[in-house]
């Protein structure tokens, strides 16, 4: 579910202006982020089950998917955030990372440890969502469509002439990406 | 991959695209 990732961060965006919007997408994927350059060196894996589609996956993210990882992540971002956007962005940014883990827990197969490297062999969450393709899919289409209605509501409210259209341009934009990302996450393109 | 691109166009693309939406905002509500 990375689409709905970015529904999320859309609809914090219309609650945060301090925090610009690139911190926001990218901090609601920080933990795939990381993943990315340790899945290539096989560090951390993807096991496809059945014929490997939408959410058909068991995901071995040991470290970045582990509580104490997104947390540790989380905390990092929210640091950084602290410095540039202030306290309240800190915190809105951590937040948002970790949301990443919290929304993963819902869909997710059992593969998330509690501990980097599921030290201590703990038992590996996950409420297993993505076994049921349509419960995923309605849970991730209502992040997308309330992230954008929030985005949308919020960036074009007070405004007039060019900067109205601008303002549309860029929903129409984020709002083009975020069915986009949904389509591509169901055709297992992710 | 496609994963890759889709941070890059929604962090480089909207990002850019929304902080030109709040620059005028701005300047439109000084």
């Amino acid at each position: 579910m990375f689409a709905g990732h970015f529904g999320l961060a859309a609809a914090c965006k219309s609650k945060s202006s301090s925090v610009p919007l690139w911190a926001l997408m990218l901090g609601t994927q920080l933990l795939d982020v990381v993943f990315v350059p340790l899945y290539l060196a096989g560090v951390e894996t993807i096991v496809p089950v059945g014929d490997g589609g939408y959410g058909a996956n068991v995901i071995h993210a040991d470290y970045t998917h582990s509580l104490v990882g997104a947390l540790l992540l989380a905390l990092l971002a929210g640091l950084l955030g602290r410095r540039l956007w202030g306290q309240r962005g800190g915190l809105v940014i951590a937040a948002l990372v970790f949301s990443h883990w919290v929304l993963d827990l819902l869909v997710h197969r059992h593969d998330l440890p509690l501990l980097p490297g599921n030290w201590g062999d703990l038992p590996l969450l996950g409420f297993g969502i993505w076994a049921t393709p349509l419960a995923s899919l309605v849970l991730e289409s209502l992040l997308l469509v309330i992230g954008f209605a929030l985005y949308f509501r919020s960036v074009t409210t007070g405004t007039n002439g060019t900067q109205r259209r601008l303002a549309f341009l860029s929903s129409g934009v984020l709002g083009l990406l975020l069915v986009l990302a949904l389509l591509s996450d169901v055709l297992g393109l992710g | 991959m496609s994963f890759v691109i889709f941070v890059l166009l929604f962090t480089v693309g909207c990002g850019w695209l929304d902080a030109k939406v709040r620059s005028r905002s701005q300047k439109g509500g000084s």
